[in-house]
């Protein structure tokens, strides 16, 4: 049985160039679906639905993803996608953390950059699959302040400094951000960053490696991706209870 | 600047809003008429409309009992030969014979013959000699006498005999000035209660003494005006009593306002009991006719307390410069140097030609006139200056045509109709040197002139704008040139406009709000309190919190505006890197995908990463340097990782700074063309990137174990040139070095990496 693989690409140069990169990177019998916009994947995804009530091998197992389709955002699909037992990967061009941040917190397993050479592409989508998520220094600086009990009101955006702060300081003036947390209840579970996640993500908003992280802390590299792995995770699962949570306030759920 | 007692100033900052928003005890809300005036107390209401109509209840009632006693229907005056004059009446029987001397005053037993001119006097306060009095209040009482015993006949210097109505002339009789100095007489009774009745500075007490004192003195001038001639001689003698005592009383309150700002506390306080205490005693002596020539008595008593009072006020400015002590220094100079004179024309008049005689009469009323305008108009002086200017100017032209006047009497000169007018003409030109004085010397606004503070008035402006951080202290250094106060300080308060308070003696300026459309977070906002204007010299007033409002509105709009174009210039430069990025990006990616060569391939990879760097560089506004440390750190060993390359990175700087987008995406591409020379060309094992950034100095080092060849071999277009160009526009130097088996070493120096300042630069030309 072959393993069923989505790919959802405008640029058709760029779809035959993913698809290349889908083959060689597993050694398994492959049936690649080439679609050019959201309303194709989500027909794709339907049919697939379909056939997987008579056989349950019928669903698929990898969707790519590109972030800017013709007829809208990847991150719609995502959304969409988020309970689907598939690995997602966002393909994009946008390396930079406004954009790739959200697609994280829609579920996204990982993200290639398709401006990569195809060996470099290839290792990359291995690792994904294998449950070794890349990780850049500033998605991990955002990860830190999105994780950060103190901050999450207004996830990580400091406000304007004014300069006309009082001359004592910050520490002095009542109304500064060290009472907020008087009457701040405790992050909820799916807030919260074990101390090692944290400080793994502390690394790597500096720019260590996996492997300089692992020396650092004294274990082994493949802990330290489980690690970025459970924070992956926790970051979706925030920001769909966020999301839940929101939507109850909305009354739509 | 210099630090100022505890006592005086520092307990200062907490106690005005109690007094500035709380309006008493009152439960009726009362609105005051007119725009309201931030930060000087304004006293309750109820009991200053309750004591009016008290007062108000007061006179009628005392109309009603004047209007009872008998009085004659006639004016008197003195002649200079101390002869009783018919001066006018509103009978016309009477009106034929004005200017007549009265010869003698007949009742229907007895007779007063030779009635003097001292009859003409309403009160025996300003007879000076001992006989004078004596000899007033006897005539007042056999007049009296006569009067209760039925209808009266004057005889007079032409022979003429006129009988007079002596039935009692009814309330609606009463002259006009009873009326007009009841009504004064009330409104400074509400002003004393007022100055009682506002919370806080002790001086008030003193003033509400003043201000009662004087009231008292003025509703017994009305009650002389209303009871005529004759006077009913117990009220005779409680009126002198009460005129010398609320004299006194006046200038020991006087002496006692004048102690309360001294630094020496414990000398001004025995000043202060020593003054009580000798016009407690004199007043005492006086009311029990226990001294000889009582007049010269409470002349000298007067005078000696207002001059003591002048000295306490020079010691304690010179002790500590207090700006309520000025404004009482202010008008106690002034009293202290025309009552010798008035005392001196009332004790000289006889030898004064006739038509000097009015003024003598005249010159106890204009003072007294000048110092009810005087005590009704301190509060509203103290706070405009426009209203201080305008009372000062007026009084100093009334008492400026006085003096004048006074002068050519003295001088034993006639006053004929063109002197006279030459008298008006001096008193408008002294009028006018006040006027200068006024406003260049004592009003003297502030040390910078309009040019100097329009350029400290930019300078703040850009500094603000430049560095935020520093907005406060150059906001301070703004209104302490422009008011120099003593000292400034910070107050954790959110004011919508800049208060006075302490009387004056301070202002509190609110810090501008840099937030545009949110509302300033609660309690982040900051007021400045300055105290003492011009080292303590002068008074804030309303016109200078108006000017304050206005310099903190123009800083913040300026702000803004800055904030807001720099916004417009980033909203712009985010369009251009999406479309550049969305379009060429793509494109390039497809030029990429399909190239024939894996180098032409590299190319457009390389092209297509300039690309995504200049993208970001418009987007992004600033990187700090140990971010930027981090991504290319974790770039360069992505890429050196994929050719089996060793990364050893090492970064270091004394201080995190800002780099601007052309420092970050210079040193980005930098950074990466020297990588890919190493990967590409040198064919290296390991790559060493060492960056130090100590005092602005920035030292990159980049080292690899390639095939290194002399630099001079290198074939161009390899981006060297490209490098070159980027260490240039930072203002550094590049150079390589080939070490011959060991690789190639590129050092690059910049010298100075600050954040490029923003706008002018702010410092002093």
């Amino acid at each position: 049985m072959a393993v069923k693989v989505l790919i959802v690409e405008d640029n058709p140069v760029a779809r035959s160039f993913l698809n290349r990169v889908v083959k060689e990177s597993f050694s398994d019998p492959m049936e690649i679906t080439e679609v050019g916009d959201l309303l194709g994947a989500r027909r794709q995804l339907e049919k697939a639905k379909l056939e997987a009530e008579q056989d349950s091998q019928h669903v698929f197992k990898l969707i790519l993803v590109d972030l800017e389709l013709p007829d809208g955002s990847g991150l719609e699909l995502l959304t969409e996608v988020s309970g689907y037992p598939a690995v997602k990967i966002v393909t994009t061009l946008y390396s930079d953390d406004d954009h790739l941040f959200p697609a994280l917190q829609c579920g996204a397993d990982g993200y290639l950059l398709k401006e990569d050479r195809f060996e470099v592409l290839v290792e990359e989508l291995q690792k994904i699959v294998r449950g070794q998520p890349p990780l850049s220094p500033a998605i991990a600086r955002r990860l830190l302040s999105h994780f950060r009990p103190a901050s999450s009101p207004n996830s990580g955006m400091a406000p304007l400094d004014s300069g006309f702060a009082p001359l004592g300081g910050s520490a002095a003036s009542p109304g500064g951000p060290s009472s907020r947390s008087v009457w701040m209840e405790p992050a909820p579970e799916w807030e919260r960053l074990t101390p090692r996640e944290s400080e793994v993500l502390t690394y790597l908003s500096k720019g260590f490696t996996i492997k300089e992280i692992a020396n650092l802390m004294g274990i082994k590299w493949f802990t330290v991706n489980d690690h970025i792995k459970s924070i992956y995770k926790k970051l979706n699962v925030s920001s769909r209870a966020e999301a839940a949570v929101l939507a109850s306030k909305q009354g739509l759920v | 600047m210099r630090g100022a007692p505890p006592s005086q100033f520092g307990q200062s900052s907490l106690d005005f809003t109690e007094s500035s928003l709380n309006l008493g005890p009152s439960p009726v809300k009362v609105e005051p008429p007119g725009p309201a005036l931030p930060g000087w107390p304004r006293p309750p209401l109820v009991p200053l409309l309750i004591l009016l109509l008290l007062t108000s209840l007061l006179w009628f009632s005392a109309a009603q009992w004047l209007g009872k006693l008998p009085r004659l229907p006639l004016q008197l005056a003195s002649s200079a030969q101390h002869e009783l004059l018919l001066k006018s009446s509103h009978l016309p029987e009477l009106q034929a014979h004005q200017g007549k001397a009265i010869l003698a005053i007949r009742g229907e037993r007895e007779q007063l013959p030779a009635p003097s001119g001292l009859l003409a006097e309403h009160s025996a306060r300003w007879l000076p000699e001992d006989a004078q009095r004596s000899l007033f209040l006897a005539q007042q009482q056999q007049l009296r006498r006569l009067a209760e015993a039925g209808a009266l006949t004057l005889q007079l210097s032409d022979g003429t005999v006129l009988a007079l109505p002596a039935s009692p002339p009814g309330l609606l009789s009463l002259p006009s000035g009873f009326w007009l100095r009841a009504l004064v007489a009330s409104a400074l009774a509400v002003a004393a209660l007022a100055w009682l009745l506002v919370p806080v500075p002790q001086a008030r007490r003193a003033l509400a003494l003043l201000t009662a004192c004087q009231a008292v003195l003025v509703a017994l001038d009305a009650l002389d005006a209303g009871l005529g001639t004759p006077m009913p001689l117990t009220f005779l003698n409680l009126e002198l009593n009460l005129r010398s005592t609320a004299e006194l009383a006046m200038v020991g309150s006087i002496v006692q306002a004048s102690c309360l700002h001294m630094a020496a506390r414990q000398l001004a306080r025995r000043i202060n009991t020593l003054c009580w205490l000798t016009l407690g005693l004199l007043a005492l002596l006086l009311s029990i006719d226990a001294l000889p020539q009582a007049w010269y008595w409470t002349q000298a008593g007067v005078q000696l307390a207002g001059t003591a009072a002048l000295l306490v006020q020079y010691g304690s400015q010179r002790l500590q410069p207090h700006p309520w002590t000025t404004l009482f220094t202010r008008f106690t100079l002034p009293a202290v140097l025309i009552w010798p004179l008035i005392t001196w024309a009332v004790i000289s008049t006889d030898a004064w030609p006739e038509e000097a005689h009015a003024l003598r009469e005249v010159a106890p009323q204009i003072w007294s006139a000048g110092m009810t305008v005087l005590f009704l108009a301190l509060p509203f002086m103290a706070r405009s200056q426009r209203v201080a200017r305008e009372v000062i100017l007026w009084s100093a032209l009334a008492l400026g045509s006085l003096a004048v006047a006074l002068l050519w009497t003295v001088m034993r000169i006639r006053l004929p109709l063109p002197v006279l007018a030459l008298c008006v003409l001096a008193a408008i030109a002294l009028g006018v040197v006040a006027r200068w004085w006024l406003i260049h010397r004592v009003f003297e606004r502030r040390p910078l002139r309009a040019a100097q503070l329009f350029d400290e008035l930019y300078r703040t402006i850009r500094l603000v704008d430049t560095q935020p951080q520093q907005a406060q202290a150059a906001v301070t250094t703004l209104l302490a040139s422009m008011f120099a106060p003593l000292k400034v300080e910070t107050l954790e308060r959110e004011l919508r406009r800049s208060l006075i308070v302490r009387d004056g003696t301070g202002m509190i300026v609110p810090l501008p709000s840099l937030h545009r459309g949110e509302p300033p977070r609660a309690g982040s906002r900051t007021s400045l309190i300055l105290h003492g204007s011009q080292s303590g010299r002068r008074l804030f007033t309303l016109e200078d919190a108006r000017l304050a409002d206005l310099i903190i509105e123009q800083i913040r709009r300026a702000v803004l505006f800055d904030k807001a174009v720099e916004q417009g210039r980033s909203e712009e430069r985010l369009r251009l890197a999406q479309d550049l990025h969305d379009d060429i990006g793509a494109r390039l990616l497809t030029l990429m995908y399909k190239a024939s060569t894996p180098e032409m391939e590299e190319y457009i990879r390389h092209t297509l990463k300039d690309l995504k760097t200049l993208t970001r560089g418009l987007a992004a506004s600033n990187h700090s340097l140990s971010f930027a440390c981090a991504e290319w750190k974790s770039d360069m060993a992505q890429r050196l990782a994929a050719v089996d390359c060793e990364l050893q990175w090492f970064a270091g700087w004394d201080q995190d700074i800002e780099l601007t987008v052309v420092q970050w995406s210079a040193l980005t591409r930098i950074l990466r063309e020297l990588v890919s020379n190493a990967i590409a060309h040198a064919q290296a094992s390991v790559v060493r990137i060492e960056l130090n950034l100590e005092q602005g100095q920035l030292a990159l080092r980049v080292q690899d174990n390639g095939l290194g060849q002399a630099p001079e071999l290198w074939t161009h277009g390899l981006g060297l040139g490209g490098i070159r160009k980027r260490v240039k526009q930072l203002g550094g130097s590049v150079r390589w070095q080939a070490q011959p088996g060991a690789g190639i070493l590129c050092d690059i120096h910049i010298q100075k990496l600050n954040p490029e300042r923003r706008g002018l630069d702010v410092t002093r030309p």
